[in-house]
C-alpha cells in the first residue's frame, strides 16, 4: 500500500483528482455568487415579473447568450490576458478558476432562472397579497420554494464545470484533464488515459447522485 | 366610524394582449359595507377575479378609484400599499400555500413579513390554527393535507395580521360540496365572531344565496346589479342577473324549448306565496293554465320563487289571467 502511494504516477493522479475537485468546487461556488443574483434579476425584471425592467433584462440576456455562444476552449484562450491580470499566471489549476467562472456563470444564471420560474405564480401572488416586499418574496418564497430544483441544477452545473476543467488541461490548466492530455494524448500512455477517464466518470456520478439525493430529501411536495 | 370598507368609483381595467386591448372591467361603481358578507358573482371570464384583485391592488385599475377605509389606494406609496395590504387577507382557489414549509411556518409567514417578534408570532399561529380546527397539524406539510384542510391553513394564514377584510377568490371551487359547506360556515363564523368583512367571489349562485347579505353581479366586465341579496333575488332587473338566478334551474329556457305562445313568468315574494293564486286564477277566469316549472326557495326566512305558466292561447283569456295574478300583488313577465 505504502509502495503504491509512493509510485510517482499514482501520486500524480491523486494530485490530479485533488486539483480537479478544487477547480470544480471553487469555480461552482464563485459562479453561483454571480449566477444566483443574475438569475434572480432575470426573473424579476422580465416582462410580467415583479419588477419589469426591459433594458436591464435585455442587456443581461444578451450578455448571457453572447458568452454561452463562445465554445469553452476558445473562451479559455481568449481570456488569457484577463486571467493573467487576476491570477498573475495562467498555468496550473488555480488560475483555471477564472475562465471556468466566466464560462459557467451565464449557464448557472439560466439554470437559476428556470428553477425560479417553476415556482407557482399563485404563491407569489399570495405573498404579494400579504404585503410582502420584493426582497421578502425572493428570500422567503422564490428561493426556498425552488430549493430542490436549485440543488438539482447545481449538481448539473457542477458536472458541466468539471467537464470544462478537463478541457483546460490543454492549456496547462492542471487536474485530471491535464494528465490525460500530457500522458494519454502526447505520450500515448493508454493505461493512464483509461485511469483518468474512469476517475472522471466516477467523480461525475458521485456529484450527480449526491445532488439528486439531496434535492429529493429536501422536497416536501411528495 | 364609516360604514363602508371599500368604495369603487368608475373602476376600469384594460389588459394589453397580443390580440389587442381587452377591457376586463368597465366603469364599475359600488361599495362594500363593514361586516358584510359580500358576494361577487359572474360567469367565468366575466371579470370578477380581476375585480377582487383591484380591491387589494394586485391589479391596478387603468382608471377609476378604489377607496379602502376611506383611503384612495392609488395615492399610497409602494411601502404604504404593502402595509395597507396587511389589513386585507386573501385566499385562493388553489390555496397557494408554501409547499416546502410546514403548516405552522405557513401561518408564521405573514407575521414574518410584518416583523412580529417570533415568540409572539408562534403563539398567534397556534391561536389561528385553533380557530380553523387544525391545531394538531402544526408540523405537517401541505402535501399531507386534504383540500379542505389546505384551505383552512390558507384562512389561518390570511387572518394572521388581523385583517379587516378577507377576500376569497373562488375559494371553494376546487372543493367537494361537503367541504365547501364547512369552509363557508367557517367564513361565516369568522365574520360573526371576529367582525371581519368577507368578500366571496364565486360563480355559484347557491353560495351567494346562502351565505351573503350583499351582492354584486359582474357580466362581461360591467356591473350588472348590486345590492341586498334578498332584493336582487326577488326581482332581478338585468338579463345577466335573471340568467344567473333563473337559468341555472331551467337551462331549457336558453334553448327555447319551452318558449311557446303565452309563456309568462310569475314571480312570488314572501307575502303571497301561501295563497292559492294559480288555482284562484283558474276558477276566476274559467280557463286552464299549464304549470311548466315552479320553484320556491327560502331566503332569510321568507319564501321566494318563480313559476313558468303557459296561458290559454286565446289572447283575452291570457290577459285576464295576467290581470288576476297581478291584482294579487305578484309580478308577471312575458318571456
Amino acid at each position: 500500500m505504502k509502495e503504491l502511494l509512493l509510485n510517482p504516477i499514482v501520486k500524480m493522479v491523486l494530485v490530479g483528482i485533488w486539483e480537479t475537485l478544487y477547480m470544480t468546487v471553487v469555480s461552482t461556488f464563485y459562479a453561483y455568487i454571480i449566477g444566483l443574483p443574475v438569475g434572480t434579476i432575470l426573473v424579476l425584471t422580465a416582462d410580467g415579473g415583479l419588477y419589469p425592467m426591459k433594458a436591464l433584462n435585455s442587456l443581461l440576456n444578451f450578455a448571457i447568450n453572447f458568452i454561452r455562444s463562445v465554445p469553452f476552449l476558445i473562451l479559455l484562450v481568449a481570456v488569457i490576458p484577463f486571467t493573467r491580470k487576476v491570477a498573475g499566471t495562467t498555468l496550473g489549476y488555480k488560475p483555471t478558476v477564472v475562465p471556468l467562472v466566466i464560462a459557467s456563470a451565464p449557464f448557472i444564471s439560466r439554470v437559476v432562472e428556470s428553477s425560479l420560474n417553476e415556482v407557482d405564480k399563485g404563491m407569489v401572488e399570495a405573498a404579494e397579497s400579504m404585503g410582502a416586499s420584493i426582497m421578502q418574496i425572493v428570500m422567503k418564497v422564490l428561493l426556498p420554494e425552488s430549493l430542490p430544483s436549485l440543488v438539482t441544477g447545481a449538481s448539473i452545473a457542477m458536472t458541466t464545470i468539471l467537464g470544462y476543467s478537463a478541457l483546460a488541461g490543454f492549456t496547462g490548466g492542471g487536474g485530471l484533464g491535464d494528465i490525460a492530455t500530457r500522458y494519454g494524448y502526447y505520450r500515448r500512455r493508454n493505461d493512464i488515459m483509461s485511469a483518468t477517464v474512469i476517475l472522471l466518470v466516477l467523480i461525475v456520478q458521485i456529484f450527480q447522485q449526491v445532488g439528486f439525493k439531496l434535492a429529493f430529501s429536501r422536497d416536501k411536495r411528495k | 366610524m364609516p360604514s363602508e370598507i371599500f368604495r369603487l368609483q368608475d373602476v376600469t381595467k384594460i389588459f394589453d394582449s397580443p390580440e389587442g386591448k381587452i377591457s376586463a372591467l368597465k366603469d364599475i361603481t359600488f361599495s362594500i359595507g363593514k361586516n358584510d358578507i359580500f358576494g361577487v358573482i359572474g360567469r367565468s371570464g366575466a371579470g370578477k377575479s380581476t375585480l377582487v384583485r383591484c380591491l387589494n391592488f394586485l391589479e391596478k385599475p387603468t382608471s377609476g378609484t378604489v377607496f379602502f377605509e376611506e383611503v384612495d389606494l392609488s395615492s399610497l406609496s409602494r411601502k404604504q400599499l404593502l402595509v395597507a395590504r396587511r389589513k386585507m387577507g386573501m385566499i385562493f382557489q388553489q390555496f397557494n400555500l408554501l409547499m416546502q414549509k410546514t403548516v405552522e411556518k405557513n401561518v408564521l409567514f405573514p407575521l414574518e413579513i410584518s416583523k412580529v417578534p417570533q415568540n409572539q408570532a408562534k403563539a398567534r399561529a397556534r391561536e389561528l390554527l385553533e380557530i380553523v380546527g387544525l391545531e394538531d397539524k402544526l408540523h405537517a406539510y401541505p402535501s399531507q393535507l386534504s383540500g379542505g384542510q389546505k384551505q383552512r391553513v390558507a384562512i389561518a394564514r390570511a387572518l394572521a395580521n388581523s385583517p379587516d377584510v378577507l377576500l376569497c377568490d373562488e375559494a371553494t371551487s376546487a372543493l367537494d360540496p361537503a367541504t365547501t359547506t364547512s369552509i363557508l360556515s367557517l367564513l361565516k363564523s369568522i365574520n360573526e365572531t371576529l367582525g371581519v368583512t368577507i368578500v366571496i367571489v364565486t360563480h355559484e349562485m347557491g353560495i351567494v344565496e346562502r351565505y351573503c347579505n350583499k351582492m354584486a353581479i359582474v357580466d362581461d366586465g360591467f356591473l350588472a346589479e348590486s345590492g341586498d341579496v334578498v332584493e336582487v333575488f326577488k326581482s332581478p332587473k338585468t338579463i345577466a342577473a335573471k340568467k344567473l338566478i333563473y337559468a341555472q334551474q331551467d337551462d331549457s329556457l336558453e334553448t327555447g324549448a319551452l318558449l311557446g305562445d303565452g309563456m309568462v313568468r310569475v314571480i312570488f315574494d314572501g307575502n303571497s306565496s301561501y295563497e292559492p293564486i294559480i288555482a284562484g286564477a283558474v276558477l276566476h277566469c274559467n280557463c286552464l293554465v299549464n304549470i311548466m316549472h315552479a320553484e320556491t326557495r327560502d331566503i332569510d326566512g321568507k319564501a321566494f320563487g318563480h313559476m313558468l305558466l303557459q296561458l290559454p292561447s286565446q289572447g283575452h283569456k291570457a290577459v285576464e289571467v295576467i290581470r288576476y295574478i297581478e291584482s294579487k300583488g305578484l309580478k308577471v313577465e312575458a318571456i
